[in-house]
Formats: structure tokens, sequence, C-alpha cells
């Protein structure tokens, strides 16, 4: 980060030294040989220069009186944007007549109930008491509900949960169970471990027993709780670990820095046909990047793009090679 | 060379009013900000390096492309794929060859901050600005009439306008993440 803080500094020097400059010249001070050699020091310098002169222009009495109708018209803009960025943020912002088509409203209580979705598929559910549940590509959901019980089964896959409030929601996987409050959590199921990332709410290392939580087992907003055979550990989630952990409810996926083994590995959940590495050399070259889901065409010429890594349709898929 | 070049004037007029544009789209090209900005700082750097400028009919999509091959050109160098949809940034370049509404709109509302940003100027600072630049006074007439030096005008004048430009920045860094949001809806 140093290099851009001392980029930021640089920046700033120029932007000053540039209004002096200008002002000089509006002054008729100004030693033109002086500013000159100034200019051409830096490419920044006549970017900063011609900067300041863009504000000494965008002042014109002219120019700034026509902009003064125009306030009320831009208002609107950025509310727009706002609402839909909130609307995506509540839970995918699904119309009655998307959740119809996609799972159906639960009404049959205390009966273990399921849902599953397909690979590339992803399906909206809203379970007995109100809460929404959302699956990702190839996920299993079970669960039964009571007045005294919320119980959920995931038998694979990853589920997208936003919870009401009522009792504590027991989530199983893989052989363990998360205590979820009301809130807004992500749940995957990996090999051989369950890993919950909280949004908003509390997630507690729970037990088929159902003994209390020990300290440090207990994950806020913004951490991850990760259940395995070893014991739970909970982890601070960073803003793009959260970002790249909730892409694929708007049907994205975010690579930040992984190698190329692993971005392909995520991006294979989601396609029936799968994509192979020829070159083992190739596989851990870091990628980044965000792609849609379902369609790797924009993955696959990225590659092709910055890495000269050619993929070759094959049986269905693709074969990345050199 | 005069000290306000022909492609000065042409940068402040037909460019920098689409830089928070330049940014959104750096920002979609590599993801973070601070890459970002310098994306679109390597960009304009380059623009002063050209000898066609004049020739530029579309300077906005122009700079959208440029910003397209630098960043390839450093993926290359770094043998790092960091392209935030690499592939989508040239339809990003064909939907800003027309100007829609919002932007013209946004021009405006430039403008206007301007004016607003000229409004919360120091007192001092904003006298000389504003008898100079908006009602046209002569620098002697302004230096004298306020009883000051002309190198204190001078000294006045200039913290005015790099406030103004310092501002006028961070207005623009602010409010990308609506203009991030806003190249996310046309997709």
């Amino acid at each position: 980060m140093s290099i851009f803080d001392e980029k930021r500094h640089r920046h700033c020097k120029a932007t000053g030294e540039a209004a002096v400059w200008l002002a000089r010249h509006e002054a008729g001070t100004i030693d033109e040989a002086a500013f000159e050699t100034w200019r051409g020091a830096a490419p920044g310098n006549a970017i900063a220069f011609a900067r300041a002169l863009s504000v000494w222009r965008a002042a014109a009495p002219d120019r700034a009186g026509s902009g003064a109708g125009a306030a009320d018209v831009h208002a609107p803009a950025p509310a727009q944007g706002l609402s839909r960025r909130r609307a995506l943020a509540a839970f995918g912002g699904i119309g009655l007549a998307g959740l119809l088509a996609a799972g159906g409203v639960t009404t049959r209580a205390y009966a273990w109930q399921s849902a599953r979705s397909d690979v590339g598929q992803s399906k909206r559910l809203i379970l007995p008491d109100g809460s929404h549940a959302m699956l990702n590509t190839d996920s299993q959901l079970q669960w039964r509900f009571s007045e005294s019980e919320r119980s959920l089964w995931i038998l694979r896959g990853e589920v997208a949960l936003d919870l009401r409030a009522g009792v504590a929601a027991r989530v199983h996987g893989d052989g363990q169970v998360a205590l979820l409050s009301a809130g807004r959590f992500n749940v995957r199921i990996q090999p051989a471990a369950m890993d919950v990332t909280v949004l908003a709410g509390r997630a507690l290392a729970g037990s088929e027993q159902g003994t209390p939580a020990a300290p440090g087992q207990v994950a806020a907003a913004n951490e991850g709780l990760l259940l395995s055979a070893a014991r739970p550990t909970v982890r601070p989630a960073s803003p793009q670990r959260m970002a790249a952990t909730l892409a694929w409810q708007q049907g994205e996926i975010v690579f930040d820095n992984q190698p190329l083994q692993a971005a392909v590995q995520e991006y294979n959940r989601y396609l029936t046909g799968k994509i192979l590495i020829a070159d083992p050399e190739l596989t851990g070259i870091p990628v980044g990047g965000r792609f849609t889901s379902t369609d790797p065409a924009a993955f696959l010429s990225a590659l092709d793009l910055g890495l000269g890594i050619r993929a070759t349709p094959s049986g269905g898929g693709f074969v990345l090679t050199r | 060379m005069p000290v306000i070049r022909p492609i000065d004037i042409w940068f402040a007029d037909e460019v920098l009013p689409h830089e928070d544009r330049f940014f959104a789209a750096a920002l979609r090209i590599c993801g973070a900000r601070e890459e970002a900005e310098d994306l679109v700082q390597e960009a304009f750097a380059r623009l002063f390096t050209l000898d066609g400028w004049a020739a530029i009919d579309n300077p906005r999509a122009y700079v959208i492309r440029m910003l397209r091959h630098i960043a390839i050109e450093r993926f290359r160098r770094q043998r790092i794929v960091d392209f935030r949809q690499l592939a989508d940034a040239d339809h990003l370049a064909l939907a800003d060859d027309t100007p829609d509404q919002h932007r013209i709109i946004a021009g405006r509302d430039g403008l206007r901050r301007v004016a607003d940003l000229i409004a919360g100027l120091p007192e001092r600072c904003r006298t000389v600005f504003v008898r100079r630049r908006i009602e046209g006074e002569s620098s002697r007439a302004i230096a004298q009439d306020l009883g000051i030096s002309l190198s204190t005008y001078e000294k006045r004048l200039a913290r005015a306008i790099e406030l103004l430009s310092r501002a006028r920045l961070d207005a623009e860094a602010e409010p990308h993440g609506a203009g991030d949001a806003q190249a996310q809806r046309k997709r």
C-alpha cells in the first residue's frame, strides 16, 4: 500500500503547485520557463494543471448559471441506485411470482420437508415461519418447523438463510450443528466441514446433544464460523471475502487472487460441462475477477486475453491449455 | 509554448468532466480503488503524449478503451489475471458512445457542484476568486481595492483554486459506488 500513499502524496503536492501556477498566470506574474520546466517534470503535473484549469473554466458565469436548473432533475438518480442496491441486499429482491415459481410456500408443519437444486440452478423458498432460504447450485435442504423447533439439514451444497425471530434454528450439516439466531447467514458444506458466514445475527457452535457453546465459538456479523471434526473456529470475514461469499446470490462468482485450480473447481460447481486444466503448470496461476456463474464464456475469454490460456471445447466441457 | 495550450483546454472541457465514469470503468476492470485511480491517472498521462488528440471524436469512449488496453498490458506484465470482466469492457466502451440522459444531467450537475464549492470557500479566497473569475476584474485592480500586495492576492487565488480542485476530486471519488451501480445496471 505504501506506493499508493506515496502516489497520493505526489498527487496532493501537484494539485497545490498547479493552483499556484494558474494563479500566477492569472495575476500576470508567471515565469513561463520555470512553469514549463515544472509541467514537463512529471506527467502528473500536466494533469494537475489541466485539472486546476477545468475548475477555473467550469466556474465561468455562463456555464455555472446553466447548471442550476438541473439540480432537481438529477436528485432522483442516486436514490434510485440506492433503492436498487438495498433491494439486492434484501435477500435477492425476489418478486412474489418468482417465489411461487421457484419453490412454493410451505405450510405443512412438523414433518421433514425437502427441496433441492440441480447443477447451475438456484432456488428460493419460504420456510413455514416466514423465514427465507435460497439454495445455491447442486444443493439439498431439509427442514422441520414447529412452535418449539426450527431444524434445518443441509445435505449438500450451499444455502443462504434469512431467519425471522423465533427459537434458535439448528442447522445440521456434515455431522456438525450450528445454532442460529434471527439474522442472515450463508452456510456452505465443504469437504469435511460446515462453513457458516454471518451477515447479521449470531451463530453458535452447537452439538448433537445441545451442549452450550464455549467462548470463542460464537460468530457475530461479518465473521465466519467453521465447524469440523476439529475445534470450531471463528474468524473475521473481510469485505472482499463477504462479497465473494455472497456473489452467488446475484448469479455471480468472484475470485480474489485464487490459484487457477481453485477457481476452476469453484466454477465447476455451477457447470454441467466441466472445465479441466490439462497443463499442470497452469494450476498455480493466481486469478481474480467477477463473472457470471452459469456461463463461463467471459471467464474463459479473460483467461485467453490476460494469460494466453486457450479453452478447447471437449465432451461438453472445456480443456485449458497454454 | 503558451501556458494554457489547446490540449489543456480540450482535456479540461472534454475529458475531465467524465472522470467519475472513467473511475467507475477502471474499478470494474481492476476491482481495487487505488489501482483504479492509478489506471485513470496513467490513461490521462498518455493522453498528454498524443499528437492526434484533436482527431479523437469521442474522448470519453476513447479513454475507456485506453483503460482497458493499459489494464491488459499490466496483466500481461504481472502474469496475474485480475480482469473484472475485461471482456465486458468492450460493451462498456460501446455503451458509452452515445450520451444518455444520466450523463448529460451529471455533467450539468458537476457545474452546479462547482458553484456550491465556490460558496464554501473561506471568505478571503472566495472574494478574489469571484471577483477575478466570475466578475472578470483585473488582478491589479482587485489587489489594490483590497489593499493587499499582488503576491498576497496571488496566494489567496492559488489557495481558492487548490481547494476547489481538491473538493472536486473528492466529490468525484466519493460517489463512485453510485457510478459503479449505474454501470452494473446497464449490463
